[in-house]
């Protein structure tokens, strides 16, 4: 179904999961999807680890992966899903590598290509605090935060891609925003 | 109260990206890198074994690919 819907569609028209029906094959197909998903996964990394050049070799590890996996997509979920899935693997492997939970020790760059006019609004001073309350938050509540906020996936593709329960990321986002909230009271961010 | 804090949080972390050049970068590795076929169904009995054949290959091309972009990134990183 996903094939012959795809044959009717230019890539840029087509849907994540038709797109990755034809990412085995199609070669243009995959590098739509990546173009879609590149920002989300990097985001997502480098707010999980300690430095640029780790978010980098770790987001070229995710699509590597969901390259050489694309056959194995089979469109019971979402790719969204799918690639974070990936993406919460490869984090988890690497932290396993590390042998520590791993703390964010540094703040992003501030070369960030063509920031949108919403976030311009953030002072950066602002965003710095907000990123360095964020990095301190223990890895499995930054980790939903991120996807929550950042990523806008629901609690339920969010259990799926960290393997744990919907309750337990409730549980996590709860504790994440108490967190925050605390760190934030007496800040002019809110 | 929680929807500001909402708002803040996701505004920043969405305010960064990859480096430029980045995305054209790896890109351009992964156009080297080879995609497994599409295996036809029609044999539900050998569909496990597919599985884990194609689980397999899917490891060792992606492990082949990332081992030669990171060869690639760090031979760049010698020369400059």
């Amino acid at each position: 179904m996903y094939l012959s819907a795809a044959r009717n569609s230019t890539h840029a028209d087509a849907s994540d999961e038709v797109l990755a029906a034809l990412a085995a094959e199609d070669f243009e197909a995959f590098a739509e999807l990546y173009r879609r998903y590149l920002n989300p996964v990097y985001r997502f990394l480098r707010s999980q680890t300690p430095s640029v050049t780790v978010a980098e070799d770790l987001t070229a590890h995710v699509f590597f992966k969901a390259l050489s996996s694309a056959a194995t997509f089979r469109g019971d979920g979402t790719y969204r899903s799918w690639i974070f899935r990936i993406a919460h693997n490869v984090l988890v492997s690497w932290r396993e590598r590390r042998g520590r939970s791993v703390a964010i020790e540094e703040l992003p760059e501030e070369e960030d290509p063509g920031p949108s006019p919403a976030s311009q609004a953030i002072e950066l001073e602002e965003r710095d605090f907000v990123w360095q309350k964020v990095a301190e938050l223990p890895a499995a509540q930054r980790e939903v935060i991120t996807l929550k906020y950042a990523e806008d996936l629901s609690t339920e593709e969010i259990a799926k891609v960290t393997k744990k329960s919907r309750g337990a990321v409730r549980i996590l986002l709860h504790r994440a925003r108490s967190k925050l909230r605390h760190a934030f009271e007496g800040k002019d961010l809110l | 109260m929680n929807d500001v804090i909402d708002g803040v949080v996701a505004e920043a972390l969405r305010s960064m990206g990859p480096r430029p050049g980045f995305g054209a970068e790896l890109l351009s590795a992964l156009r080297g890198t080879p995609a497994l076929p599409v295996i036809a169904e029609e044999d539900h009995r050998a569909w496990l074994t597919r599985g884990l054949v194609v689980g397999s290959v899917a490891g060792a091309l992606g492990v082949a690919g990332i081992v030669a972009y990171g060869l690639g990134r760090r031979y760049k990183g010698t020369r400059s």
